[in-house]
């Protein structure tokens, strides 16, 4: 019933192939995965340089303090698009931010606190605070 | 006949593989889409079941193989458009994985998964028609 013997060399490269894609992905990623998971870090941005990185479907810091009219940059690390959007009005919004993309958006002029979400996953939370 | 029937066989395998190799990459960043079972679990057994079915589609010749394949690659694409296009919600003890999105890795997954279920589909009816003509 079994034929293995001239599909076994066939069988294991296949997998093997498979595997070997995994395993580089694997490394590269755990090698700049943050320690934090993101949920209560935060950061401000006393060098004018904002930086969000989004990596394992978290926005990280997942509270950044920025100036008025400040440019924030967004990095998407994630193997998805991802998109940083206010969730009140129409404040900011990235639209999507492509796989291994950057982009930039302009913080309100206007002081206070802007929840944001990640429209594709919406379970994505942040907040950009500016003062 | 048995050439072309090899070639098809390849082909579902080549797909599975991929589909095998696609869900076990972004099973880690998908651990954080979660409820009493992350997607990321879900992926894992995807890429478990379709590494099965490359040895089962090359190895064993069944037909029983041959259609536990063709259920994983078509499952697996039938899950891919739904989440794709559907926003479902936690169904469950599965989480709301939703996703109205493309991008490079869902594609080749979807590849895979219809280059398995195609070939599958074509080499069943085959086997089903050479039977009949045995006996």
């Amino acid at each position: 019933m079994f034929r293995f013997s001239r599909q076994i060399p066939l069988v294991i490269g296949l997998l093997l192939l498979a595997l070997a894609g995994c395993s580089s992905s694997s490394s590269t990623k755990a090698a700049v995965v943050p320690s934090s998971s993101g949920t209560t870090s935060s950061a401000s941005s006393a060098t004018g340089a904002a930086l969000i990185t989004i990596q394992n479907f978290a926005f990280h810091p997942a509270s950044i303090t920025v100036t008025p009219g400040e440019k924030v940059t967004v990095t998407n690390k994630d193997s998805t698009a991802h998109t940083v959007t206010a969730t009140a009005g129409s404040a900011f919004n990235t639209n999507d931010v492509n796989p291994g993309a950057t982009t930039t958006f302009t913080a309100p002029a206007k002081a206070g606190s802007y929840p944001y979400i990640c429209t594709i996953h919406q379970f994505m939370h942040g907040t950009l605070v500016v003062s | 006949m048995a050439v072309v029937r090899l070639i098809l066989r390849l082909i579902a395998a080549v797909g599975l593989a991929i589909d095998a190799g696609i869900h076990a990459k972004l099973a880690p960043q998908y651990d954080a889409v979660n409820a009493s079972i992350s997607q990321g679990t879900l992926f894992r057994i995807e890429a478990g079941v379709a590494a099965l079915a490359v040895v089962v589609v090359l190895a064993w010749r069944h037909r029983l193989g041959d259609l536990f394949a063709l259920l994983t690659a078509a499952a697996g694409l039938a899950a891919l458009l739904v989440y794709r296009y559907v926003d479902v919600g936690t169904l469950g003890p599965f989480p709301n994985m939703y996703e109205p999105v493309w991008f490079t890795d869902k594609v080749w997954a979807v590849i895979g998964q219809a280059m398995a279920a195609v070939s599958l589909l074509a080499l069943l009816p085959r086997r089903r028609a050479e039977r009949t003509r045995v006996e």
